[in-house]
C-alpha cells in the first residue's frame, strides 16, 4: 500500500475524531449548564425550607408560651386570687375575676 | 530548467515515502491524542449524568419536604391563633392585676409572689415566673 494513502487515511481519521471531540465538548458543556441549574434550584429550595423551619420554630415558641400561661402560671394566679377574694372578701378582686368570667365558689 | 525537474523527480523516485511518512505519523499521534480526549469527555459525561440524576432525586426529596412543611404550617395556624387569643386574654388579666395592685394589697401580694411586671417596650406584662 502506498504510504500517501496511509497518510491521507490517518489525516482523515484525525479530522473525523476532532469533529467528534468538538460535538462531545458541546454536549458536555450543555450537561454542565444543566448541573449548575439543578444546583441553583436545590439551593433555592433549601433556603425556602430553612425559612419554613424558622416559621415553625416561631409558631412553636408562641404555642409553648401560651401553654405555659394556660397550664402553669395562669391557673395558679387565678387560684390565689380566688383564695384571697374568699378569705378577705375582696370586692375589687371579685369584680376583676367576674370581668373575665371566672366564678369563685366558697 | 529541464535539469532541475529531472533532479526533483529523481529525488522522489529515490525516496518514495517523502513527506508522507512524517505526516502519517503526526496524524496518527494526533488521532491517539484526540481519542484519549474523547474518552475522557465520555467519562466526564457519564459522571455528570450520574450527578444530574442524584441532584434530580435530591430536588424531588427537598420539594416533598418543603410541601410537608407548608402543610404543617397550615395545620398549626389555628393552634397558633388559639394560643395568641389565650395569651392576649391572660395578658389583659395580668395587666389588670398589676393596675389593681396599685390600690389593693391582695393584688399586690399576688403581683409580688409571681413577679408580674409590665414590659417596658410593650403594654403586655412579662410572663410571670413560677413561685
Amino acid at each position: 500500500m502506498n504510504i500517501s494513502v496511509i497518510a491521507n487515511a490517518t489525516g482523515g481519521f484525525a479530522f473525523l475524531l476532532s469533529i467528534w471531540f468538538l460535538f462531545g465538548s458541546w454536549s458536555n458543556q450543555s450537561l454542565q449548564r444543566n448541573l449548575q441549574r439543578q444546583q441553583d434550584e436545590i439551593q433555592l429550595t433549601q433556603v425556602n425550607i430553612q425559612n419554613q423551619q424558622q416559621k415553625i420554630q416561631a409558631q412553636q415558641q408562641q404555642i409553648d408560651a401560651a401553654a405555659q400561661l394556660a397550664n402553669q402560671v395562669g391557673p395558679a394566679v387565678i387560684r390565689d386570687l380566688q383564695t384571697l377574694q374568699i378569705q378577705n372578701k375582696n370586692s375589687k378582686i371579685a369584680a376583676l375575676l367576674k370581668k373575665y368570667g371566672i366564678e369563685t365558689k366558697p | 530548467m529541464e535539469d532541475y525537474t529531472d533532479d526533483v523527480v529523481s529525488e522522489e523516485q529515490a525516496s518514495p515515502t517523502g513527506i508522507h511518512l512524517p505526516i502519517a505519523l503526526i496524524a496518527g499521534a494526533l488521532s491517539l491524542f484526540i481519542f484519549a480526549q474523547i474518552s475522557n469527555l465520555g467519562q466526564n459525561a457519564s459522571s455528570m449524568k450520574w450527578q444530574s440524576e442524584n441532584l434530580a432525586r435530591q430536588l424531588i426529596s427537598l420539594n416533598e419536604g418543603s410541601k410537608n412543611l407548608e402543610n404543617l404550617l397550615g395545620q398549626r395556624e389555628s393552634l397558633v391563633q388559639q394560643s395568641l387569643q389565650l395569651q392576649e386574654r391572660y395578658t389583659a388579666l395580668l395587666s389588670d392585676i398589676i393596675d389593681l395592685s396599685q390600690t389593693d394589697a391582695d393584688a399586690k401580694s399576688v403581683v409580688e409572689k409571681y413577679k408580674i411586671a409590665k414590659q417596658q417596650n410593650a403594654n403586655a406584662p412579662a410572663a410571670p415566673a413560677n413561685p
